[in-house]
C-alpha cells in the first residue's frame, strides 16, 4: 500500500492488492447504492420511497415526462436558464481571462488577489444582500416595462423574462457571476500558456483586434473554454439556492426547485414521476463531468495556485 | 509627442481593459458589493415583514450583541465545524486517499472503480438529497435500514436520532470524488526513483508511507484542505434538501442558519449580521491560504 | 527606402529603463546582427522596431520617416518570432497566406504567393500541413515563408535558431543568408550567440545593459574591441583579461605588475604609474616559452585536447589563463610553465574597461 512503484515479493503484493480489492469494493458499494433506488424506482410501475425490485417494469414514468407538463416545462427552464448562463459566463470569462492574462496594469496582482477572495465568498452569506440589490433592480425593470408597454398582458410577458426577481434574468445572472470567479482562473491561467507571440505575430501580419480575437485566440482557447464552461454548467445546473432565492412563479421554476417542491407534496409524491426526472436531471451533469474530469486537477490547483 | 495616436502596446493596454470590464462589473455588482452591502445591513433591523420593513432604521453593533448571545448562533458555527471537519477534513479525505492508493496497485476493474467513485461527485443538490433521504428512510424497508440490518442492527430513525452524522456521511459521499482525484495527481508527481532510492536504503512499506509519500504529498493535502474546507463551508442546497436544517437545529449549518433567519423568520438585518460573520471567517481561511502557500500569481 | 535610424532612443517599463539612449543605423540592405547577452535589452530594441512596444523617448526612423506612432503592420515590416509563433490551428499554407487573407487579396493570388514562397524555401510539399506535423527546421522555414509572403522593406529576426540543433543551425544560417542575398532587404538579426553574430553580420551591434557597447563589422569588432566588455563577448574562447598596475610608464616602455610578476608592455599616453589595469590577450595569441625566457610564469590546471588543438587552463598569480596550441602538447597538470605574450595583439584596458589607445 505504500505506493505502487516498489519491488514487493510475490505474496506481499497479492496480499496487498487483496486488501486493495476490499477497501476498494467498500467504497464502491458506499458510492454505488444510493443511486440504486433512483435508477430502479424510475422503471418501478408502483415506486414508492423504498428501494425494491420491480414487479412490472416500465418505461412509462420516463414517456410521461413528455407528457406532463411541469416536468418538460421545468426541463426547458433549466436549459434555457443554465444554457445562457453558461453562455455568458464563457463570453465574460473568455475575455476577462485574456485580459487578466496579459494586462501590464499595476494592479494585476492585487485584482487577481481580489478574484481568488470573491471565489471563496460562500454564497449563504449574500444572498440577502443579493436579494435586496436584486429588488432595486427590480423596481427598476418594471417600471422601465410599464412606461414603455401599455398592455398588461404584454407587460407581464416582459417582466417574466426581464425581471430581476421571478424572472429570467436575475436568475441567468445570479447564477453565471457565481461561476464568474473560477471561469475567469481557468481561463487566464490558459492563457498563461499560450504565448503572446501569436497575437503578436498577428499584429504585424495587419490583424485588426476583432480579427486576432476569432481567427487566431478563439481557436487557441477552444480547449479552456471547454473546462471553464463544462464547469460553470455543472455547478449552475446542480445549484439549488438561487432558483430557491429568486424563482417563486410556478412556470419560471427550473428543475431543482421543481423537484424539491413536488417532493414536498407529501400527501401525493408521484415517485415514478420524480425519480425519472431525477435520472434526467442527473445526466447532463454526470456526462459533463466525465468530459470536465481530466481538466479537474489543474483547473483547481491552478486555480486557487495560479 | 508628434500626433497623438496610440501605439500598438498603448492601444492593447487600454481595449483589455474594455475586455475584462463586463466580468468585473457582473461579480463587483452581484459578489464584491453585496458582501459590503451585508456589512451595511448588517447594523440595521431590516426585516421584510412588520414595522422595521417599511422604515428600517441604523441599530448599530445591537445585531451583532444579539448574534453572540444567541445559544442558536453558537449552535450553528459548531454544526458547521463539525460538518467541516467531519466530512471535509476527515471523511472525503480518508476515503479518498485510501481509494487513490488502492487505484495505484496493479490491479483489475480500475476504470469501474474508479467511475463508481467519482459518480457521486456529478449529482446535483437536489438529487443527492432526493436519494439519501429513500437511503435514510425509517422502517424496515429502508435501504440503510436493511444493510444494518444484515449486522443485526435494528433499525434507525437515521435523520432523527442521527441527523449530524447522517449529512457527514452525505456529504462525505459526494466529495470522496475530490480528494481521490487530486491526491492521485498529488501521488503521481512524486517521482518513482525517490521511491526506488528508499527502498534500497531498506525502507518498509510503512516507512515509505510515513516518511516518503505522506511528507511529499503535503502541498497537495494542504491545497485539498483549503478548497474543500471552503466548498464545505459554503454548502446550502445539500443539507436545505435533506434536514432544512432540522430537527431542532441539529443540522443547522451556517448558510442555513442565514436562510432560516432572514427567509424564515423575516429578519433581514440579523441574517446580515451573521452573513458576514460568515464571510470574515471563509475570507480569513483564504487570506491564511494565499499567504501561507505563497501562492503566486 | 528602408534605412533604419534609432537615434536617442529609450524605453523603460515603469521604473525600470531597459533601453538607455541607443542610436543605431542600419543600411538599406544591410544585415544587421544585434547581440549581447541576456537581459541586455536586445530582443526588446526588435520589438521597438516592429512596433510591438513603444518608444518611450527618442525616435525611429525608416527611409527617413519617422515612425513611432506607426502601428506594426504598416510599417512594411516582418518578423520571425524565436517560438515561431506558428497558428496551430492553420494548415502551412494558411499560415503563410494569413497576412494576405487579411487584406481580402482574391484566394488564387494568395494561393499563387503562397507556392513562390514554399518554392523558394523548398518546402512545396509541406503546405497542407498542419505545425505540430512539422520538424523544427520545417517550422523555421514556414515562419520564415510567412515574413517572406509579405515582401516586406525589412525582416526582423528574434534568436530564431535557438530552438535547433547544432546540424540544423548551422544550414539555416546559410539559408537566411541567401534569403537576404536574393531579397535585398534589410535585415535586424538579434542572438546571443556571437558565433551567429561573427559569421553572418555585416554590421554587429553589441548590447550590453541597455546601452550600446560598439558598433562595428565583425572582424572589426574582434581586432579592435573598444572596451573590455566586447573584447570578452566576441571570441571563443574568451579573451583572458590579466589585472595590472603600471609600475612606471614613461619612455617606449613600461612596466606593469602581475601579482608578483612584472611584465613590459609598449607605452601608452593614457598610462600613468600607479594606474590599475587590465592585460586582454586571445587565447591564439599566448605561446607557451621553450627557452626558459617568458612573460609570466603559470602552472597546469587543466588540459584539454581536442586533436587539431589544444588549451591549456593555466594559472598565473591566481588568474586563469587559456592558452590555445596548434596539435597536442605534452604536458601534465601541476606543470610550470612559462608563456609569451605576442604584444602586437595584446589590448589594455582602463578602469572603467575601455580600450586605452596606442
Amino acid at each position: 500500500m505504500a505506493g505502487g512503484a516498489t519491488v514487493e515479493s510475490a505474496a506481499s503484493q497479492r496480499r496487498g492488492n487483496l486488501r486493495a480489492y476490499g477497501i476498494l469494493l467498500f467504497i464502491s458499494f458506499y458510492c454505488a447504492v444510493p443511486f440504486l433506488w433512483v435508477l430502479v424506482a424510475s422503471f418501478d410501475a408502483k415506486p414508492s420511497q423504498f428501494l425494491r425490485w420491480p414487479e412490472d417494469v416500465t418505461f412509462s414514468n420516463y414517456s410521461n415526462l413528455f407528457v406532463n407538463e411541469s416536468g418538460m416545462l421545468w426541463l426547458l427552464n433549466s436549459v434555457v436558464v443554465i444554457g445562457i448562463a453558461t453562455i455568458i459566463v464563457l463570453v465574460f470569462a473568455g475575455l476577462g481571462g485574456y485580459a487578466l492574462s496579459r494586462t501590464r496594469a499595476w494592479w494585476k496582482a492585487p485584482l487577481l488577489y481580489a478574484i481568488i477572495l470573491v471565489r471563496i465568498v460562500p454564497p449563504p452569506a449574500l444572498i440577502v444582500p443579493v436579494y435586496k440589490v436584486m429588488l432595486t433592480l427590480n423596481d427598476g425593470v418594471n417600471a422601465t416595462i410599464n412606461a414603455v408597454v401599455s398592455d398588461p398582458s404584454q407587460a407581464l410577458f416582459l417582466s417574466r423574462i426581464f425581471s430581476f426577481v421571478d424572472g429570467y434574468l436575475g436568475l441567468i445572472l445570479v447564477l453565471a457571476a457565481m461561476q464568474l470567479p473560477l471561469a475567469i482562473w481557468i481561463m487566464k491561467t490558459f492563457f498563461d500558456a499560450i504565448p503572446v507571440d501569436y497575437e503578436e505575430a498577428a499584429a504585424l501580419d495587419g490583424a485588426s483586434t476583432l480579427q486576432t480575437l476569432r481567427r487566431i485566440l478563439l481557436p487557441l482557447a477552444l480547449p479552456g473554454l471547454a473546462a471553464a464552461g463544462l464547469f460553470a454548467f455543472i455547478s449552475a445546473w446542480g445549484d439549488f439556492l438561487m432558483p430557491l432565492m429568486f424563482t417563486s412563479s410556478p412556470e419560471l421554476q427550473t428543475l431543482p426547485l421543481g423537484l424539491f417542491r413536488a417532493f414536498l407534496r407529501i400527501d401525493r409524491i408521484d415517485y415514478g414521476f420524480l425519480t425519472a426526472l431525477a435520472v434526467i436531471y442527473t445526466l447532463p451533469a454526470v456526462i459533463a463531468f466525465s468530459f470536465a474530469r481530466k481538466f479537474l486537477t489543474r483547473t483547481f490547483s491552478g486555480g486557487v495556485k495560479g | 509627442m508628434v500626433g497623438m495616436t496610440l501605439s500598438y502596446e498603448a492601444r492593447k493596454q487600454l481595449y483589455l481593459r474594455l475586455l475584462m470590464a463586463p466580468a468585473l462589473l457582473l461579480m463587483a455588482g452581484l459578489i464584491v458589493f453585496p458582501a459590503f452591502y451585508a456589512i451595511a445591513l448588517s447594523l440595521t433591523n431590516e426585516a421584510l415583514l412588520g414595522f422595521a420593513a417599511r422604515d428600517s432604521s441604523f441599530v448599530g453593533l445591537r445585531n451583532f450583541t444579539r448574534l453572540f448571545t444567541d445559544p442558536l448562533f453558537w449552535n450553528s458555527l459548531k454544526v458547521t465545524l463539525i460538518f467541516v471537519i467531519g466530512s471535509a477534513v476527515i471523511g472525503q479525505f480518508a476515503f479518498g486517499l485510501l481509494s487513490a492508493l488502492c487505484l495505484r496497485r496493479p490491479i483489475r476493474f480500475k476504470a469501474i472503480f474508479n467511475s463508481i467513485i467519482v459518480l457521486p461527485n456529478a449529482v446535483p443538490e437536489m438529487v443527492v438529497g432526493f436519494i439519501w433521504i429513500s437511503m435514510y428512510a425509517t422502517g424496515e424497508y429502508g435501504t440503510l435500514n436493511r444493510i444494518v440490518g444484515w449486522f443485526g442492527v435494528e433499525p434507525q430513525q437515521w435523520l432523527f436520532s442521527f441527523p449530524l452524522m447522517a449529512i457527514i456521511i452525505v456529504n462525505t459521499w459526494r466529495g470522496i470524488a475530490f480528494a481521490m482525484i487530486l491526491l492521485t495527481s498529488g501521488l503521481e508527481s512524486i517521482p518513482k526513483d525517490v521511491y526506488e532510492a528508499a527502498k534500497v536504503d531498506g525502507a518498509t512499506d510503512r516507512q515509505i508511507f510515513f516518511r516518503i509519500t505522506l511528507p511529499m504529498l503535503m502541498p497537495t493535502i494542504f491545497l485539498y484542505m483549503f478548497v474543500s474546507t471552503v466548498t464545505t463551508f459554503a454548502i446550502f442546497g445539500l443539507v436545505y434538501t435533506l434536514s432544512r436544517g432540522g430537527p431542532a437545529n441539529s443540522t443547522e449549518i451556517i448558510g442555513i442558519y442565514i436562510y432560516n433567519q432572514s427567509f424564515t423568520a423575516f429578519q433581514l438585518g440579523y441574517g446580515a449580521a451573521v452573513a458576514v460573520v460568515s464571510l470574515v471567517i471563509s475570507m480569513l481561511i483564504g487570506v491564511f491560504y494565499v499567504r501561507a502557500l505563497k501562492v503566486k500569481i | 527606402m528602408s534605412r533604419i535610424e534609432l537615434e536617442g532612443v529609450w524605453k523603460s517599463f515603469g521604473d525600470v529603463e531597459v533601453i538607455k539612449g541607443v542610436d543605431i543605423v542600419v543600411e538599406q540592405g544591410e544585415f544587421a546582427v544585434f547581440v549581447g547577452p541576456s537581459g541586455c535589452g536586445k530582443s526588446t530594441l526588435l520589438r521597438l522596431v516592429a512596433g510591438l512596444e513603444s518608444i518611450s523617448k527618442g525616435e525611429f526612423r525608416l527611409g527617413g520617416k519617422r515612425m513611432n506612432e506607426v502601428s506594426p503592420d504598416r510599417r512594411g515590416i516582418a518578423m520571425v518570432f524565436q517560438s515561431y509563433a506558428l497558428y496551430p490551428h492553420m494548415t502551412v499554407a494558411d499560415n503563410i497566406g494569413f497576412a494576405l487573407s487579411l487584406k481580402k487579396i482574391p484566394k488564387p493570388e494568395i494561393r499563387k504567393r503562397v507556392e513562390e514562397v514554399a518554392a523558394i524555401l523548398r518546402m512545396e510539399d509541406l503546405l497542407a500541413r498542419k505545425p505540430v506535423e512539422l520538424s523544427g527546421g520545417q517550422r523555421q522555414r514556414v515562419a520564415i515563408g510567412r515574413a517572406i509572403v509579405k515582401r516586406p522593406q525589412v525582416i526582423l529576426f528574434d534568436e530564431p535558431l535557438s530552438n535547433l540543433d547544432a546540424m540544423l543551425r548551422v544550414q539555416m544560417r546559410a539559408e537566411i543568408q541567401r534569403l537576404h542575398q536574393e531579397f535585398g532587404s534589410t535585415i535586424i538579426y538579434v542572438t546571443h550567440d556571437q558565433v551567429e553574430a561573427l559569421t553572418m553580420a555585416q554590421k554587429i551591434v553589441v548590447l550590453q545593459g541597455g546601452a550600446v557597447a560598439q558598433i562595428g563589422a565583425p572582424m572589426a569588432l574582434y581586432k579592435k574591441p573598444e572596451n573590455a566588455f566586447v573584447a570578452q563577448f566576441i571570441g571563443s574562447p574568451k579573451m583572458n583579461l590579466l589585472p595590472a598596475q603600471i609600475e612606471r610608464a614613461g619612455g617606449d616602455s613600461c612596466v606593469a605588475r602581475i601579482g608578483m610578476q612584472a611584465i613590459s608592455i609598449p607605452a601608452r599616453a593614457g598610462f600613468a604609474s600607479g594606474d590599475e589595469i587590465r592585460i586582454g590577450i586571445r587565447p591564439e595569441h599566448i605561446r607557451v616559452s621553450k627557452n626558459g625566457q617568458s612573460d609570466l610564469k603559470s602552472s597546469v590546471a587543466l588540459i584539454e585536447r581536442l586533436g587539431s588543438e589544444t588549451y591549456l587552463h593555466l594559472e598565473a598569480e591566481h588568474e586563469p589563463v587559456v592558452v590555445r596550441i596548434e596539435g597536442d602538447m605534452q604536458a601534465d597538470v601541476g606543470d610550470e610553465i612559462g608563456i609569451v605574450f605576442d604584444r602586437v595583439h595584446c589590448h589594455y584596458f582602463n578602469r572603467s574597461g575601455s580600450s586605452v589607445a596606442a
